[in-house]
């Protein structure tokens, strides 16, 4: 099931960004150097939840990044001035989450998900009883993550 | 002497200034709308009521009123009723469609939204 959300917010984020910020992000894989991604990034993460995991999406942005994704957003709209940079996260987690809800929806795994959250923040690891499931992106050659985190519900 | 023809006006009500100013951007470039926009319920009821716009683009998830509960008081209120009113948002299930149906949404726009989708729907509802 983990591969099924994975492909799916992956596919809902690239068609996402390719719509508000005019290029579609490079997928790579889920292996990238950790130390390249501090922990003061810019984080938009939604929480998801149904009757067998909860977990979160979260998109983890440097900070070059996220500017590169402004910039081409405000340089092809005849608007003035600097917007929030947690403002446009926001949306681009609001974007991935609820584009890919659709598509599990057709695959059968349905699940609430809450409004976007966004700070500043860093990876998530592992635990014993949390799945965490990285995918490095790139855009305009900048890096971000998608970091998908799930832990299955117990029951009696 | 012919009068001068009034641009449409819409409102747009979403919390996300990205997406106002991508909507702002296209309408008043590509469509030749005027817009006003709020970035929440409350302030958007004030404005629908204060401007009168000939139709209202609205998000779902913002904080305080949801889209669904806006939906509802526009179309309960005799004054603001006959504005059509199209949910734009990122919510794409099935259940969030009928959801907006069953408030009194004229119209229903998965976002990202595609420009020449938007003025199709805005046109056809003018």
């Amino acid at each position: 099931m983990e591969a099924i959300l994975k492909e799916a917010f992956k596919n809902s984020l690239i068609r996402a960004l390719e719509a508000v910020g005019g290029t579609a992000p490079v997928s790579g894989t889920d292996i990238f150097d950790s130390s390249a991604v501090p922990d003061s990034c810019y984080v938009g993460t939604i929480g998801i939840e149904n009757e067998d995991f909860t977990g979160s999406v979260s998109l983890i942005f440097l900070d070059e990044t996220i500017n590169s994704i402004h910039d081409n957003i405000y340089n092809r709209l005849k608007v003035a001035g600097k917007r929030r940079m947690e403002d446009i996260i926001g949306e681009i987690v609001n974007l991935t989450v609820g584009g890919a809800r659709k598509d599990l929806e057709q695959a059968g795994i349905k699940f609430k998900m809450t409004p976007p959250r966004t700070g500043r923040g860093g990876l998530h690891y592992e635990t014993e009883d949390i799945s965490v499931l990285h995918n490095a992106f790139h855009y305009s050659d900048k890096l971000f993550i998608m970091e998908i985190c799930t832990r299955k519900t117990e029951r009696e | 002497m012919n009068m001068p023809v009034v641009a449409p006006k819409i409102l747009i009500i979403d919390d996300s200034q990205m997406l106002t100013d991508m909507l702002k951007d296209a309408l008043t470039t590509q469509g030749n709308f005027r817009v006003v926009s709020a970035p929440d319920g409350a302030s958007g009821l004030a404005i629908a009521e204060t401007e009168r716009p000939d139709l209202i683009l609205l998000d779902i998830s913002m904080p305080g009123l949801s889209g669904y509960e806006i939906c509802r008081i526009i179309k309960n209120d005799e004054k603001l009723r006959h504005i059509p009113i199209v949910i734009i948002s990122a919510l794409s299930a099935d259940e969030d469609k009928e959801k907006a149906f069953i408030a009194g949404a004229d119209g229903y726009l998965v976002k990202p939204i595609h420009i020449d989708n938007l003025l199709t729907k805005v046109n056809n509802l003018l």
